[in-house]
């Protein structure tokens, strides 16, 4: 019953929200619920933790027919982070979100996107997913318009429009695989799949527009405009939510999907998935280093960074498997603090432009520390969460025999630290350039004075990934076992169909 | 006593965290105090320093690591000491420098808090014994470094150059990072002891050379070897305790130490010999060279560090025991005399307020203890006796007139920088401490008695060890031994003495000596001739094309994220499609069973044509016609004739449904239309043959898949559980109601909370602009 309740949280939060829109405390009601929620995913955690895998058959219909939800390692893994994640942005909203945004249902909609993001992580079938796909989209696409800026609604249709094909593309590949092997059931299908021996190539249209969509939702080259073009628009904290949650649900369900269906079709799939990995982390990086502005250069780097997680994945080995997961675990916090300290610079000096900013370091050194420690772990340098991901990930491409592949990475990982060198430098190192007036928007005066909740969400995100760093040993751990499951899914699939 | 230094390593770091705190606390003395401990450090370093018990020992403590291949085991051998030594000792005499040096400046906080940690992740780095955590230090130093460079980041210059030293130095760390898994995973281990208890030998794998050229990038990066020496100079900017550091004892000479801690694994090979030693020739000669065109005592002395640093890797490569002695030996007497000669540069700088070796003179008589100190810092620097330099110059001859294959080149470099040493030495010691013709005179801020005491104690204190050492350098000799044993893997007996008796390196050191005076008395002529040479490479100037480089690398980043992220909303769609209809169509070319789905077509009936061609006109029309309320209400044809078909196929539950979909969504788009400007045509012909052959091209590709859909039911699909179940256990008696409120009723809630937010947003999104208009009303 537990794997069900991070669906139903959520839910109960977006019901009470609905109920008491104008209630003054619902900031507060939130923070309190999603850290409840924190909670339960602790909790999910250590329980899956004991035993491999928990999962709930919805109405107690038994599995290929009712629809399973499911947690193992990894999908509690990331519904314990999402969580994490989800947390921070809350707290941080109180203090940095104008009151008109938070009366209009900010709250609600954001509680919308954590349940379609739980329910991907623990959906056990494919409608299932697709449905908390929708839930996502459109709770996200809400908040990326709330507030209705002009900027903001251009971002927001390109946002909406690129990813409505994404979901096109996912039913029509559901369709097409119910067609062919009558079962919605992630088990299920993986199961068919093996009696074949080799995959037939009549599946394969299938998996390629299912693959598009996840694809386009993780923000791959090439299916990766609608993510620069968009999340520069709406209020920092909700960029933060989004950087941290939107695209990795995507490579999650890519992840899944690859190692219950794709790989079972290796020989094709492999390479795709590699040279996509590879092109997302180049085009991505060299993007971001090209930009000037604060949150731009951190979207663009998005798509670099869920290259690696790719990457990992297509070494599909026990060790880049777990790679890919600490490493998408690490991207989720590290990023989302990253974005959350943008918010904070903007809250100050009401814009992002790299050029026109500057003395962050000697006028708010709490910050600069955050900010060091989340780009630069992003950067991948010691001892910080990033490194250990980088780490792993290029000694799975070693031992993996894809050497040139993970040099690739390696610069890559040079480059990223270029561009976090470049905001570091404009933005907190130098003087504020004295011929730029800076304004500050009056329409913001609607957010609250105060930064208290602002620097707790973003300092307990920064102790995070200082811990994950440090203490990286139990985590990788953990990531190694939730890998070698992923690698056989044979034990995922008995415990779906047969309760084992 | 290792527990104990390494618990003041540790102590290191954590007052290094702490400084923020116990500034406050400890206000001015702050640096004295932090000092205590490297020197504490130091104090166990030397018990341990000569209680080594025998050559071939090595004390190994295991502590904590991030992952159980990353440990931070501590590794304390000859080696180790050597460096740990002079990093803890020069680092304290630092610390205890800058509390007088820095005491005017603003963010001295920010200063000791990263010169510590800069501190502990130098000493981390030489007492690692495990290869992943010399490569976390490493990574630490540079950082760390980046911050002590860029300490005057208001101005432009510190922060390029600080950009400058971690960009580079952040690239060869990565480049050790790769080579160290590569031979971590070779070996299968990253412990430095397990890798000497084996002897294991790298030189015979086939990634030998990618390692080689991974280590020797990081190498010259950190050790500022040609051709990457250029950030060096630049790290000037930092303050100059910093410098004092940074030049004598760390960042710089990591790159020396991983050579010499790699030299087991790496070394030996013909590449190693060839390419150390050519790479530290050049830059040996080159950093002289340059040295001798600098006015700024600062600058001369950087390149003077180049130098050293160049012949450090150079007499490293040679790999011979001569060699490698020489390299130890070279190291402490650089350290010791650069330390000294920075921290007298600073305190020239702060008492007289410049550092040009033009206005600068006599100081001899006005600053006699500053004087003495530097003069025996420059001694050394020139390698005369008695100071250790002159042991350390021997040495180094003696190592190039042994590899009689090589002498032909490294010895007349060698001498050749050598001179230009003494030149230098004779010269800053002529013009600083001596000169008073044609200069005007300098007045000093305080005179050196007012000083304080410690400001001076640290040049002093390095001159003094330069000098007891050379005196007295058979104190070395057990450790040296030691060292020499874990670089060479050989046991070889180490006799340090100031006096060889009459040889051919003594010939050599006395003809440099000459040479180097002889430069000096002609050091107009010559000094106008490099400042040409100079001023001609100066358009090459490294620095400048490094920054170079980073512009023309933005400008091309920008032109080309301008060309993919560019905008148009269509060309993505676009893009999205082209990369889509790629794929499949690849796929279903490289399918086993060709791509032309023949095989599966059932034959139609009449009355489906008919339906499926009123449909398809539908869709013709609403191409064609040139109003939207037409091509809403064609495309409605259309969708009223899928329903038609599913009729026609037996689901009568779909087909109403999509009816009633086709209606209302018909219905609202004539009531948005309403309001939209009239239809234009804005796009060109060419542009509109384009979308065409798009969207043809998708839809056939979707037909294909359709058609090659075989339907092969394999087992019983799960469509027919739910038609046995649905009024058995579902109790209802239409399939659909009960799959979607029953069987899949989650789906279903899904899909409610779908709609109800998308209400809700709708409601939210025109209440938000109500409010904004009333607001500015």
């Amino acid at each position: 019953m537990i794997t069900a309740l991070p669906v139903f949280l959520p839910l109960a939060f977006m019901i009470f929200a609905l109920l008491f829109r104008h209630y003054h405390g619902r900031e507060y009601i939130a923070v309190a619920a999603s850290g409840l929620n924190v909670l339960l995913s602790v909790f999910l955690v250590f329980k899956v933790h004991q035993t491999g895998m928990i999962s709930v058959q919805m109405g107690d219909w038994p599995a290929p027919y009712g629809i399973t939800l499911i947690a193992d390692r990894f999908s509690a893994l990331m519904v314990l982070v999402a969580s994490i994640v989800f947390m921070a942005a809350m707290a941080y909203s109180v203090h940095s979100l104008d009151t008109r945004r938070k009366s209009f249902g900010f709250y609600m909609f954001s509680f919308g996107i954590l349940m379609g993001v739980n329910g991907s992580f623990l959906a056990g079938d494919i409608f299932n997913l697709y449905v908390w796909f929708e839930v996502m989209l459109m709770a996200s696409f809400i908040l990326m318009s709330h507030g209705g800026d002009r900027n903001q609604l251009e971002g927001s249709i390109k946002y909406l429009i690129l990813n409505l094909i994404s979901s096109f593309l996912f039913v029509a590949g559901i369709g097409l695989l119910y067609g062919k092997l009558g079962t919605l059931n992630m088990a299920d299908i993986a199961q068919k799949l093996m009696n074949f021996g080799t995959m037939p190539s009549e599946l394969n249209p299938a998996f390629i527009l299912i693959f598009v969509g996840f694809a386009i939702k993780g923000a791959l080259v090439p299916f990766f405009f609608w993510l620069p073009a968009s999340y520069h628009t709406p209020p920092p904290v909700v960029t933060a939510l989004f950087a941290g949650l939107l695209t990795k649900v995507g490579i999650y369900s890519l992840i899944r999907f690859y190692t219950l269906f794709f790989h079972q079709n290796a020989e094709f799939w492999q390479p795709l998935v590699l040279l996509v990995a590879v092109l997302s982390m180049v085009i991505g990086v060299i993007t971001a280093t090209s930009q000037f502005e604060f949150r731009k250069v951190l979207s663009f780097h998005i798509i670099s960074q869920v290259g690696y997680v790719v990457m990992g994945l297509g070494f599909f080995t026990v060790a880049g498997l777990a790679g890919a997961i600490f490493f998408l675990a690490h991207n989720m916090i590290s990023k989302t603090n990253a974005f959350l300290v943008a918010g904070y610079v903007h809250k100050q000096k009401g814009t992002l432009d790299l050029k026109t900013l500057g003395d962050f370091y000697k006028q708010h050194p709490l910050w600069a520390v955050f900010f060091f420690i989340s780009a630069f772990s992003l950067a991948g340098l010691p001892p910080l969460s990033g490194f250990i991901g980088k780490y792993l990930l290029i000694k799975a491409g070693i031992e993996a025999e894809y050497t040139i592949i993970a040099l690739i990475a390696l610069f890559v990982g040079f480059f990223t630290l270029f561009s976090m060198v470049k905001i570091w430098m404009e933005v907190f190192w130098k003087k504020t350039p004295e011929n730029e007036e800076i304004t500050i928007k009056k329409e913001q005066n609607e957010i609250p004075e105060n930064v208290r909740w602002m620097t707790w969400a973003s300092g307990a995100m920064a102790l995070i990934i200082v811990l994950a760093g440090v203490f990286a040993t139990p985590v990788v751990d953990y990531c190694t076992q939730a890998a070698q499951s992923l690698i056989n899914p044979e034990e995922y699939i008995n415990f779906v169909l047969k309760g084992q | 006593m290792e527990q104990l230094a390494i618990v003041l390593i540790g102590l290191i770091f954590l007052m290094g965290l702490m400084v923020p705190l116990l500034r406050p606390l400890f206000k001015n003395y702050t640096g004295r105090i932090l000092a205590l401990v490297p020197f504490a450090l130091f104090g166990a370093l030397t018990i341990l320093f000569f209680t080594l018990p025998d050559q071939t020992s090595r004390i190994i403590e295991t502590g904590f690591g991030f992952l159980p291949e990353m440990q931070f085991t501590f590794r304390i051998d000859g080696v180790s000491l050597i460096f740990g030594m002079m990093v803890s000792g020069i680092g304290g005499l630092v610390l205890g420098y800058s509390s007088f040096y820095m005491a005017k400046y603003a963010g001295r906080t920010k200063f000791y808090f990263f010169l510590v940690l800069f501190m502990g992740a130098m000493l981390g780095l030489v007492f690692a014994d495990n290869l992943l955590a010399l490569f976390i230090f490493w990574e630490l130093t540079s950082i760390t470094s980046f911050f002590l460079i860029g300490f005057d980041h208001d101005k432009e210059k510190p922060r390029q150059a600080s950009l400058q030293a971690l960009l580079l130095t952040a690239f060869g760390g990565l480049c050790l990072l790769f080579a160290v898994i590569l031979i971590g995973n070779l070996a299968g281990t990253y412990s430095l002891s397990e890798l000497y208890d084996k002897g294991f030998r790298f030189g015979a794998h086939s990634d030998y050379h990618l390692v080689f050229l991974l280590v020797s990038v990081a190498v010259a990066t950190k050790s500022a070897q040609f051709p990457f020496h250029f950030w060096l100079p630049g790290a000037m900017n930092a303050p100059t305790p910093i410098s004092a550091y940074l030049h004598s004892a760390t960042m710089v000479n990591a790159g020396i130490f991983l050579l010499l801690r790699l030299n087991p694994v790496l070394g030996g090979t013909i590449l190693w010999k060839s390419a150390l030693i050519l790479a530290g020739g050049i830059t040996m000669f080159i950093g002289a060279f340059f040295a001798l065109g600098q006015k700024d005592l600062k600058r001369i002395l950087a390149f003077t560090t180049i130098s050293a640093l160049g012949t450090m890797v150079m007499l490293i490569g040679m790999n011979t025991s001569a060699s490698i002695k020489a390299a130890l030996i070279f190291f402490i007497v650089h350290g010791l005399y650069k330390g000294g000669l920075f921290m007298v540069a600073g305190i020239i700088d702060k008492n007289t307020g410049t550092r040009d070796i033009d206005k600068l003179g006599g100081l001899l008589k006005t600053m006699p203890i500053t004087s003495i100190a530097g003069i025996l810092a420059l001694l050394s620097m020139s390698g005369l006796p008695p100071m250790l330099g002159f042991i350390g110059k021997e040495l180094i001859y003696d190592a190039k007139v042994q590899i009689p294959e090589l002498s032909w080149l490294v010895i007349p470099l060698g001498v050749a920088a050598n001179m230009m040493m003494v030149a230098i030495s004779v010269l800053v010691f002529y013009e600083i401490f001596l000169s008073r013709r044609n200069k005007k005179p300098i007045a000093l801020k305080q005179p050196e008695k007012r000083l304080p005491g410690n400001f001076l104690a640290g040049p002093v204190a390095l001159a003094l060890v330069g000098l007891g050492l050379g005196m007295a350098p058979g104190w070395l000799e057990d450790t040296m031994a030691n060292a020499m044993y874990f670089i060479q893997s050989e046991v070889v007996d180490i006799d340090l003495a100031l006096w060889h008796g009459f040889n051919q390196v003594l010939l050599l050191s006395i003809f440099t000596v000459a040479m180097g005076v002889l430069i000096f008395v002609f050091r107009r002529p010559i000094g106008k001739l490099v400042r040409i040479i100079i001023g001609w490479t100066d358009q090459y100037h490294l620095p400048d094309h490094f920054n170079k480089l980073i512009k023309n690398y933005l400008s091309f980043a920008g032109k080309h994220t301008n060309r993919i992220q560019h905008g148009y909303h269509r060309y993505y769609l676009m893009t999205f499609f082209a990369a889509t209809f790629v794929l499949v169509i690849y796929q279903l070319f490289s399918a086993d069973d060709g791509w032309f789905p023949v095989k599966q077509v059932s034959p139609l009936q009449i009355h489906v044509i008919v339906v499926l061609l009123v449909a398809m006109m539908g869709v013709i029309f609403a191409i064609f016609t040139k109003s939207r309320i037409s091509a809403i209400i064609s495309l409605g044809v259309l969708g009223y004739g899928i329903s038609v078909l599913y009729m026609l196929y037996g689901a009568v539950d779909l087909a109403i449904t999509q009816f009633l979909a086709e209606t209302v969504i018909m219905v609202i788009f004539v009531m948005v239309i309403y309001h939209l400007p009239d239809f234009a045509v804005l796009s060109s012909k060419k542009s509109r043959v384009r979308d065409a052959l798009i969207a043809a091209g998708v839809g056939v590709m979707i037909t294909l898949i359709v058609l090659k859909a075989r339907f092969i039911n394999l087992e019983t699909p799960v469509s027919e559980f739910f038609a046995e179940n649905s009024f058995l256990e579902g109790h209802g008696r239409n399939i659909v109601n009960v799959i979607l409120v029953d069987f899949r009723a989650l789906d279903t809630l899904g899909e409610i909370t779908v709609l109800g937010l998308a209400a809700a947003g709708v409601f939210s999104l025109l209440r938000f602009d109500l409010k904004d208009k009333n607001t500015k009303k």
